[in-house]
């Protein structure tokens, strides 16, 4: 049997005893065999001394459960790893970011407390999965949306709390954004509801986020202060018609012009949906899909220039850069949105073309839900995202995973040509290659994401190489003032460690808080770089 | 593309639909000591033909999947799983049995059973996860050779459900074969759950 770190093995196990009391023998998990779920698939330590295991997991049923847990580990010390599903594959899983935690699993606790129509909103468990709300709001025939990541199988409140996002509109997709209300249990077993949630009887739980004084619960996101049991979310109605369309200009230059416009018409909130700046000169006709041979070989050609990659695409009708605009709404509403598009971008851009997509009525049927291609943009949740680099001609290797690396920057031209010059020299200079070539992604509503996709290998020595990369792909970043928005466990020191401002004060505000709510340091120490008293590397 | 509902062609098909859904309700199959109540099939690997005539004979519903899982889970198994603990077999892509197997941890499923088949370059490396003991002809066929179908059919049908120490073997062989990679797999209720 595995033991938690610092703890005597005669504690851990009278510990583990009292953990089994509280959810019974079949809930409590200490075999190899059974830990080895909780392994993370994705660790770019998979296999070496480093990788971050869990020395039991336990999975309570209910908030009595977690508050009885707690005490019993706040009482020996033990240190705990709360998760809600662990399905977050390629940001850590369900593996501890403190080798040797106790996981607390939440996945048991999975009730949809409430859907309110009329409000759009709903209050959840952290097991509920969007699959299982997309499931509930079908079979009651609900007018309201999920906003769902890719893929979908993870909980809401863990992508949330994590800051994950969708792929609708603002402020849906912001899953942190579109919360409201908190039910915590702290680390002393204390239960705490935020927002309105904390006056008894309150009617605005779910409709009204800031309660009374100071807001206190994105402590509790990307953070260690509690455990969240509960959560709501607004939803969103369902809109009657979908519309999306593609704006395409043909020259490099164009770039500027482009985010330009783009700017004022999300600023305008005329388009708030989550999209990409996409260059199918750049990374491909389709995609997800490699370019063509003779299109790869200009991409791979040293000191390829944009004049060349522009005359390869007037020769094969591809433009240089493009940008998906998505609209919800009333028919009306969502047509004159694109004849609006339209307008706009052909004002100021000379040459610029569109591409309108199909118009679509809701609700689908099942049949038609199944055959939309694009899912999560109309908040059906899906798994197709790991069937993308499974083995096909184009993919004759696929990959073993991936994790990523998300350095937000502005949303503007040259931003976006400074950071591909930026991490294309490095690559150069390093010898690496990212599994995907990237553009950045608008999941936020004022920055662009980029996302490097990095493969994990099954040789130790690679996942080094890789580790090193990304560490230094960090640094480079802040260099450049583009920090990660959120990270894996292995690198959340590396990137907290240059979020520095006037000497690292926001992490020893931090480290204050944790201190204070935490006194033990039970709780998921080290998460997002935030660790307790006794495990300071300076202590 | 994955056919939601999908079940794989010709009298099969029926089997399946009238075993499974009656009312649009996945039906709790009754419960067998050894191989599976329900079958997952790609199409496109060359042992899913071979399973599909051993389920046909023994009158077990079989779902075709291809590509993304998506519905396979959410119309199928999710259901199905939510109703009781059902035994599943399958033959898929690594990354079909990648999602499935973490989506059944959640209904108290484990795999008991897992050999991958991979092809590169005409090479094909056979690795087995299984009990061995209730399994020894059909393993010590596969040995003999390592792309009997036949074998990893029986294996399939055969394995006993019950958890128990996974053991490892890889064995390969030479042959014209195009690159793949396919896996088959039993996932059985855990014991304590």
């Amino acid at each position: 049997m595995r033991t938690a770190p610092g703890v005597d093995a005669k504690v851990f196990t009278q510990a583990l005893k009292q953990f089994e009391s509280v959810v019974g023998k079949e809930w409590l998990f200490t075999s190899d065999e059974d830990l080895g779920l909780y392994r993370d698939a994705y660790s770019p330590f998979w296999g070496e001394a480093e990788e971050r295991v869990a020395s039991a997991a336990v999975a309570p049923d209910s908030v009595e459960q977690v508050q009885s847990l707690l005490r019993i580990a706040n009482e020996h010390r033990i240190p705990m790893y709360p998760i809600s599903t662990g399905r977050n594959l390629g940001y850590g899983g369900s593996a501890p970011v403190y080798s040797g935690s106790v996981v607390l699993d939440l996945k048991r606790m999975n009730r949809i407390l409430e859907v309110d129509e009329r409000n759009a909103s709903c209050l959840v468990e952290p097991g509920v999965s969007y699959f299982d709300l997309y499931r509930h709001i079908r079979a009651n025939k609900l007018k309201v949306w999920i906003d769902c990541p890719d893929p979908g199988w993870g909980s809401l409140i863990g992508n949330s709390l994590d800051h994950g996002n969708g792929y609708t509109m603002s402020p849906y997709r912001d899953h942190f954004g579109a919360h409201c209300g908190m039910e915590v249990v702290l680390a002393n077993g204390e239960l705490l509801r935020t927002g309105m949630g904390a006056m008894p009887g309150s009617k605005t739980w779910q409709q009204f986020k800031y309660g009374y004084g100071p807001e206190i619960d994105g402590l509790f996101s990307q953070g260690n202060s509690g455990v969240v049991t509960k959560m709501g979310f607004w939803l969103m109605a369902e809109p009657e018609c979908y519309l999306s369309g593609t704006v395409a200009v043909d020259r490099y230059d164009d770039l500027g012009p482009l985010l330009k416009t783009f700017c004022a018409l999300i600023h305008s909130n005329a388009m708030t949906a989550t999209t990409r700046l996409g260059s199918p000169l750049q990374l491909g006709r389709q995609f997800g899909v490699p370019p063509e041979p003779e299109h790869l070989a200009l991409l791979d050609k040293s000191g390829v220039t944009p004049a060349e990659l522009e005359q390869y695409g007037k020769a094969h009708d591809l433009p240089y850069w493009t940008i998906e605009m998505k609209f919800y709404g009333g028919e009306e509403v969502v047509e004159a949105q694109w004849a609006h598009t339209i307008r706009r971008f052909s004002k100021d851009i000379v040459g610029v073309h569109f591409t309108k997509g199909n118009l679509i009525r809701f609700p689908l049927s099942d049949s038609d839900a199944e055959a939309f291609g694009d899912k999560p943009s109309v908040g059906i949740p899906s798994l197709g995202a790991f069937f993308v680099g499974a083995r096909s001609p184009a993919h004759p290797v696929p990959s073993h995973g991936h994790f990523w690396l998300s350095p937000v920057i502005p949303i503007s031209a040259e931003a976006v040509i400074e950071a591909q010059r930026v991490f294309a020299d490095a690559f150069k200079q390093w010898g690496i290659a990212p599994l995907y070539r990237t553009l950045p992604q608008l999941y936020n509503p004022r920055a662009f994401y980029l996302l490097f996709g990095f493969a994990i290998s099954d040789d130790a020595d690679t996942n080094r190489k890789t580790r090193d990369t990304v560490r230094k792909m960090i640094k480079l970043a802040a260099e450049h003032g583009w920090g990660e928005y959120r990270t894996a466990p292995a690198f959340m020191d590396d990137v907290m460690n240059v979020y520095s401002f006037n000497n690292h004060a926001l992490r020893r505000f931090h480290e204050t808080l944790k201190d204070a709510v935490d006194p033990n340091g039970i709780l998921s120490p080290g998460r997002y770089g935030i660790w307790p008293k006794h495990l300071r590397k300076s202590t | 593309m994955t056919s939601r509902r999908g079940v794989l062609k010709g009298s099969l098909a029926a089997v399946a639909a009238a075993a499974v859904w009656r009312n649009g309700q996945a039906q709790t199959p009754r419960r067998r000591e050894h191989g599976p109540d329900h079958f997952v099939l790609d199409p496109g690997s060359p042992l899913s033909a071979t399973i599909e005539g051993h389920a046909r004979a023994a009158a077990i519903p079989a779902f075709a999947t291809e590509g993304d899982i998506t519905a396979l889970w959410f119309d199928i198994l999710e259901p199905l799983w939510r109703q009781g603990k059902s035994t599943v077999a399958g033959v898929t892509s690594p990354e079909a049995i990648f999602c499935l197997e973490r989506l059944a941890w959640d209904h108290g499923m484990r795999m008991v059973f897992r050999a991958d088949e991979v092809t590169n370059a005409s090479v094909t490396e056979l690795r087995l996860s299984a009990r061995p003991a209730a399994l020894d002809h059909a393993l010590s066929t596969l040995v003999r050779n390592p792309r009997g179908q036949l074998a990893q059919a029986t294996c399939l049908l055969h394995c006993p459900i019950a958890e128990g120490p996974l053991i490892a073997h890889a064995l390969r062989t030479n042959g014209p074969a195009p690159n793949a990679h396919w896996v088959s797999w039993l996932m059985a209720p855990r014991a304590r759950a």
